[in-house]
């Protein structure tokens, strides 16, 4: 532990080799991963309940909900780095309950899971779930079926909320920039199985531009 | 029969959950590993051999040495601030992607057993439920590790999961016999109807996938056809209306059309090998939907992509 708080600390500097380890190597929420939901779980349980031992000056209670709207693009700064590999200059997560960036690999599908072992009820003011998706996944009409498959299991399984982000684009040319924030965004071909991002640049701006003619 | 299925174990080499264009609806996607053929335009290397396979990436290597370290046979070594990777060493156990804290190493291929893959489906359960979807088996060839291949679908009926297979048709008859009560669809792959043409590109023949195609169409399994519409190859009118007239007479009513493309042509250089397919180019939304035309003149539905 001490020596973990030293790299911390320290921003992780000359600890490249272990802020690897543990950003790749530690299993991260978004993953339908059941133990590591369990600590998100627990985590959320305790924040949220601790607001009703307070009440505001009218009098009333405290309607806690897991939402950063963007708070989380500017906290930022003030975050120091943090045990999950994540540097002091790294975005936080966004939304509420979302995977940070880039460290769900598993598809919308354990995203939902992981999403649902929250406890929503404890959230009165809600809880907000973004997810993205390639256009080619949701495309036509049977797509469309598969995007409300989704959005129902959520429901069923006990979520309250969730929007999606249909990549455009904009989207994919920040992923070419930014990699490392957009492992999970696979373009699902039939039969087809992607490595993360084993796709040349070349290739990407073809993805870019059938993207932008097919959809 | 029933005995072995908790027993039946098989190489694989991934599990894709949210597989949307293998089969209806919101599938899991289990990549077996091993392919009787070797198409010169796969998207999947790492399916093709009937082994562990490393990739390693040198892009993504930090040069830290772990893999040196913890290699048992000399074939990854760090000299001059870089990695090296002597593959004639590697005997693919896996124990430097462990070691590579810069995912830089992956291992291709692992031994599981059905239940371990069955386990890893049900998550996905409810999804399935919501959009009919269920378990696509692929990869590699399904039917290449038969017993494997029936001890999973057979759990999947028991527990009421929709199965399909994707399928190259190039394997002994009896390996279809052997999942058809299991197996609510076949997505089977038709490349091309000549046989020189054929054996040339994927190392196979046309004949034993053709006569696969009738007898599962004669027996009233719920057949697919697929053609990976690649160019240079099959890419023109009169090779797509004959492979979908030879659909038509053995009843089969859909098929579909699966563009080329080259997303996976990265994987070969992972794999310390050379993409070999010169024909290059993606298919323009033109020339397919004139292929699409020409499919459909014998009455069979087409689909573009999966």
């Amino acid at each position: 532990m001490a020596a973990l708080l030293a790299m911390l600390d320290q921003d992780f500097a000359g600890g490249e080799h272990n802020r690897l380890l543990l950003l790749n190597r530690a299993p991260k929420y978004g993953n339908d991963d059941g133990e590591v939901d369990g600590i998100a779980r627990a985590l959320a349980t305790h924040i949220l309940s601790a607001f009703k031992r307070y009440r505001n000056p009218r009098g009333g209670r405290y309607e806690p909900g897991l939402q950063s709207i963007s708070a989380h693009a500017l906290f930022r700064n003030t975050v120091p780095a943090t045990p999950d590999g994540r540097t002091s200059s790294m975005l936080l997560a966004d939304g509420g309950i979302s995977p940070a960036q880039g460290r769900d690999r598993r598809g919308p599908t354990a995203v939902i899971r992981s999403a649902a072992r929250l406890d929503h009820r404890e959230a009165s003011n809600g809880t907000l779930l973004n997810i993205k998706l390639s256009p080619q996944s949701v495309a036509g009409e049977l797509g469309l079926g598969n995007l409300v498959a989704l959005i129902q299991t959520y429901f069923q399984l006990g979520g309250q909320h969730v929007q999606f982000n249909v990549i455009n684009s904009a989207v994919l040319r920040d992923a070419q920039e930014h990699p490392e924030q957009y492992r999970d965004l696979v373009v699902r071909v039939a039969g087809f199985s992607v490595l993360f991002t084993t796709i040349d640049p070349v290739l990407q701006e073809d993805i870019i531009e059938r993207t932008e003619h097919r959809v | 029969m029933s005995e072995n299925i908790a027993e039946a174990t098989g190489l694989i080499f991934d599990i894709q959950r949210f597989s949307v264009h293998d089969g209806p609806g919101i599938r899991t996607l289990v990549f077996f590993k091993g392919c009787p053929l070797a198409c010169l335009w796969c998207s999947n290397p790492e399916s093709q051999r009937f082994q562990p396979e490393l990739l390693f990436d040198a892009t993504k290597c930090v040069a830290c040495g772990g893999c040196a370290e913890a290699c048992p046979h000399a074939a990854a070594s760090r000299a001059g601030g870089r990695s090296a990777y002597d593959r004639n060493r590697c005997v693919a156990c896996g124990t430097c992607a462990d070691a590579c804290p810069a995912e830089a190493r992956t291992l291709a291929g692992r031994q599981v057993t059905a239940d371990d893959v069955v386990t890893e489906i049900l998550k996905d359960a409810p999804f399935y439920a919501n959009s009919g979807g269920g378990v696509t088996l692929g990869g590699g060839e399904p039917l290449a590790q038969t017993e494997f291949a029936r001890a999973i679908l057979a759990r999947c009926r028991t527990e009421e999961i929709h199965t399909a297979i994707e399928t190259c048709g190039h394997v002994a008859w009896s390996a279809f016999e052997a999942v058809t009560t299991e197996t609510d669809l076949f997505l089977f792959d038709l490349k091309h109807l000549d046989a020189v043409k054929h054996r040339a590109q994927t190392g196979g023949s046309e004949a034993l996938v053709l006569e696969n195609l009738e007898r599962l169409a004669g027996l009233g399994a719920a057949v697919v056809v697929r053609v990976p519409v690649v160019p240079g190859f099959n890419d023109n009118p009169e090779d797509v209306r004959a492979i979908s007239a030879r659909v038509a007479r053995c009843g089969i009513r859909e098929l579909h059309l699966l563009p080329y493309h080259r997303l996976g042509a990265g994987k070969y250089g992972l794999l310390g090998r050379e993409y070999g397919f010169a024909g290059g180019e993606n298919v323009s939304d033109t020339r397919l939907e004139v292929l699409r035309m020409a499919a459909t003149e014998n009455g069979v539905t087409v689909r573009l992509g999966g």
